[in-house]
């Protein structure tokens, strides 16, 4: 039961990245920003959660479901790939797809981690 | 993944918000599935298969379907079940809760194996376009 709670909530976390990353292409079209805001977002609030002690199936449903679905690498490697475009004057970009959003994501997640 | 401007398949947006939600609660399902069959282990291995098999998937499928990203087809398999399948926060959290030197390890893994599996995956949907 709590597994299928938890597999419902990670369609919810898609449906809810999805609605993240039309309002941010519309306004930074093809620049990864959608992405890197539910995934520094999502870090954020993982922490937040474990933090606060949850209970197994909490964290299942909430953590694994809701932040697993929210959140995404696939699409973090293949917008990284995108960004540089084969050219080598957007690899500054490409980078700092890679880098700024680990560390801004690992970064809010201690944070949240600590605060609680 | 890049947007083209227009495209005569394009599924209502409505439809294709449920077609995310689907998808994603049946990647969610195949990643709890994954960690299951993996068990408890020092090392994150189950987030680590599933996040570069969900790139390499994900890289053929931005290829392939790059003219019709607005259809409920791309809203449901890559948006929804690839985006699902895989995680950045559960990857972060293991990240931070590994000593040191696995942590490396993980990050440098990940990334060097995500990058490379998502090439390999664009790579061989132009191969199989070109022909």
């Amino acid at each position: 039961m709590t597994t299928l709670l938890a597999v419902a909530a990670g369609g919810l976390g898609a449906a809810a990245r999805y609605g993240v990353g039309v309002a941010a292409q519309r306004r930074f079209e093809g620049r990864a920003v959608g992405t890197a805001v539910v995934n520094v977002a999502g870090a954020a609030a993982l922490g937040w959660l474990l933090a606060a002690d949850p209970s197994s199936g909490r964290l299942l449903v909430l953590g694994t479901g809701f932040l697993g679905g929210f959140t995404t690498f696939s699409t973090w490697m293949v917008e990284t790939l995108a960004l540089a475009g084969g050219r080598r004057t957007h690899l500054g970009e490409s980078a700092a797809n890679l880098g700024l959003v680990l560390a801004a994501g690992w970064a809010a997640f201690a944070a949240a981690s600590v605060l609680g | 993944m890049p947007t083209p401007p227009s495209d005569p398949r394009r599924t209502p947006w409505p439809l294709r918000l449920v077609a995310v939600a689907a998808g994603g609660a049946l990647g969610t399902a195949v990643r709890i599935g994954v960690a299951e069959l993996v068990g408890d282990q020092a090392f994150p291995w189950a987030t680590l298969v599933v996040n570069v098999a969900g790139a390499a998937l994900l890289g053929y499928l931005a290829v392939r379907m790059l003219h019709h990203a607005d259809t409920g087809r791309v809203a449901f398999a890559g948006v929804g079940f690839l985006g699902a399948l895989t995680t950045f926060s559960t990857f972060v959290a293991e990240a931070d809760a590994l000593p040191p030197g696995s942590s490396a390890v993980y990050v440098g893994l990940s990334l060097a194996a995500g990058l490379a599996a998502a090439h390999t995956g664009m790579a061989l949907a132009r191969a199989g376009s070109a022909r």
